[in-house]
């Protein structure tokens, strides 16, 4: 995989930076980045949570290579196998620890969802412990998702695909975003210790009906008050629609991250106060819709007010129908387009495949050579949705060549 | 007046498998032609003004704000105006018609639904 004599795909800005590299790596080819923000006057190139994502795939994978230029603006990888938690590359005791830098501005699901796409296909079971004062668990103004969605909406879907076994995501310290947007110093630790050598085909065309919705609010460094108002509140939107609502509350001290400086005082105090609520509605054939909203780091934003949006946010992805939501779609489909070459078939909703983040990742599966997705109407079930019909690319996992 | 019927008919599935993999239109493109949004947009030169008119907001907003265009990160939640969201979601005719998605749906008046489709 790392000698491929295929020319890189030429890629233009940071759009969906995390995704392609992980198709990338996926897929064996190597890949060239052009124009990271060129125009960019502050922060020109590569972000911090976007070199950090880098230095993330080197720990997991063998042999990737990264070039960066000068400015930051091109990056050329090209990657190696992918080879896990594997003892000797890093990992010491099973366990790569990831540190992310405060100056990070992206939740944690923003490592922790590309990272799962690369999991099933490893060698070796992927342990990563991501630590640092760069973690921030909960969701994020620049629209990530939080660490318990990610469990309770992204990691189950794995099921479909025939991926169960000893998935599990800790979250060992919770943490908000901190005042200015950046860092957290949460603690979270991923085990996905079940690889495949194909995801299996799946047919997923029944959205079903929502039964049930559950949800965690969360509170660091704030009064556990504010969970019961945002809990309050949304069930308050929530409970007309179903009566089985539960929402967990979480109530922790915000992390104290310990500066290296001593000198510098006003580093060591408590980062990450805030508080935020997920919510994850089932229906009755395990199709998951997602929703999140956390405290600005501003703050000002009063508990009900994140209740309320939220709850509504829940609503509207239910609304937009489909059997996988827009959270989850980029997820389930790079997964179909790496199952064998069989033709799998998913229900979504219009609004979900006409956006944006998906279309464009049609278009990357099929810079990195998968083939084209067929769009059609579904023949029968409810008016709105589309089925997409992906093949498979049957490429799975060249470190496990026995099933 | 069906000519121009017919060109404002959104989400028509084989439109947008023609535009998915057109390179010549950005994803951005695609979401408004399909969703109707742009009626100014004519068959013929309206793909090639459209795509500029954008390429241009897109220069002058980025060289003002000159911090990295917000467009361009990834975002796993949209971005959405939680106020338009609100005054949707108390409107009691959207939720009712959101309560066939839920499994307290009256099944009586489903299964006729249900017929009907």
């Amino acid at each position: 995989m790392a000698s491929t004599p295929q020319a890189p795909v030429y890629l233009t800005t940071q759009k969906s930076l995390a995704h392609r590299l992980i198709l990338s790596t996926l897929t064996g080819r190597a890949v060239h980045f052009k124009q990271i923000r060129p125009s960019s006057l502050t922060h020109t190139g590569l972000a911090p949570h976007e070199i950090s994502f880098l230095r993330l795939l080197e720990a997991v994978t063998n042999g990737s290579q990264f070039v960066i230029s000068v400015t930051g603006t091109e990056l050329l990888y090209k990657p190696g196998l992918i080879t896990g938690s594997a003892p000797g590359s890093g990992a010491s005791g099973g366990v790569i620890k990831h540190e992310l830098p405060a100056e990070c501005t992206r939740g944690i699901s923003y490592f922790l969802v590309p990272l799962c796409l690369l999991a099933p296909f490893s060698k070796a079971p992927i342990n990563v412990l991501f630590t640092g004062p760069g973690v921030i668990t909960s969701a994020t103004p620049s629209g990530d998702l939080s660490a318990d969605s990610v469990r309770t909406a992204i990691l189950p879907l794995y099921a479909q695909f025939g991926i169960t076994d000893n998935i599990e995501l800790r979250i060992l310290r919770r943490s908000n975003v901190s005042t200015g947007g950046k860092g957290g110093a949460g603690e979270v630790q991923l085990v996905f210790g079940h690889q495949v050598r194909l995801p299996k085909t799946v047919h997923i065309m029944n959205p079903g009906r929502v039964k049930k919705i559950r949800g965690v609010a969360y509170c660091t460094g704030v009064s556990a008050s504010n969970n019961a108002r945002m809990i309050e509140e949304a069930r308050g939107v929530l409970n007309p629609m179903t009566a089985d609502t539960y929402i967990f509350s979480d109530v922790s001290s915000a992390p104290y991250p310990k500066s290296r400086d001593k000198s510098d005082t006003n580093q060591n105090r408590k980062t990450g106060v805030g508080f935020g609520l997920s919510l994850v509605a089932e229906s009755s054939t395990g199709s998951l819709y997602s929703a999140d909203l956390a405290s600005p780091p501003a703050g000002g934003v009063p508990p009900e007010d994140i209740g309320r949006q939220c709850a509504y946010q829940l609503l509207e992805s239910i609304s937009f129908g489909g059997a996988v939501s827009l959270a989850a779609a980029p997820t389930v489909l790079t997964l179909m387009a790496m199952g064998s070459e069989d033709v799998g078939r998913l229900q979504l909703g219009k609004n979900v495949l006409s956006s944006e983040p998906i279309i464009g990742l049609a278009r990357d599966l099929k810079a990195f050579g998968a083939s084209g997705w067929g769009v059609r109407e579904p023949i029968t079930g409810l008016g709105g949705d589309v089925v997409v019909s992906v093949v498979g690319r049957g490429v799975g996992n060249v470190g496990r060549k026995i099933a | 007046a069906q000519k121009l019927h017919s060109k404002q008919r959104q989400y028509r599935v084989s439109d947008f498998a023609k535009m998915l993999y057109d390179n010549s239109l950005s994803p951005a493109d695609v979401v408004c032609k399909w969703r109707g949004e742009n009626d100014k947009s004519v068959l013929g030169n309206g793909n090639a003004s459209e795509s500029e008119a954008e390429e241009d907001d897109n220069f002058f907003r980025r060289a003002k704000r000159g911090d990295g265009a917000e467009d361009l990160e990834d975002r796993s939640i949209p971005q959405y105006d939680y106020d338009t969201l609100a005054q949707k979601w108390s409107d009691p005719d959207n939720l009712e018609n959101l309560r066939h998605r839920f499994a307290t749906a009256n099944l009586l008046k489903e299964r006729n639904g249900d017929d009907g489709g």
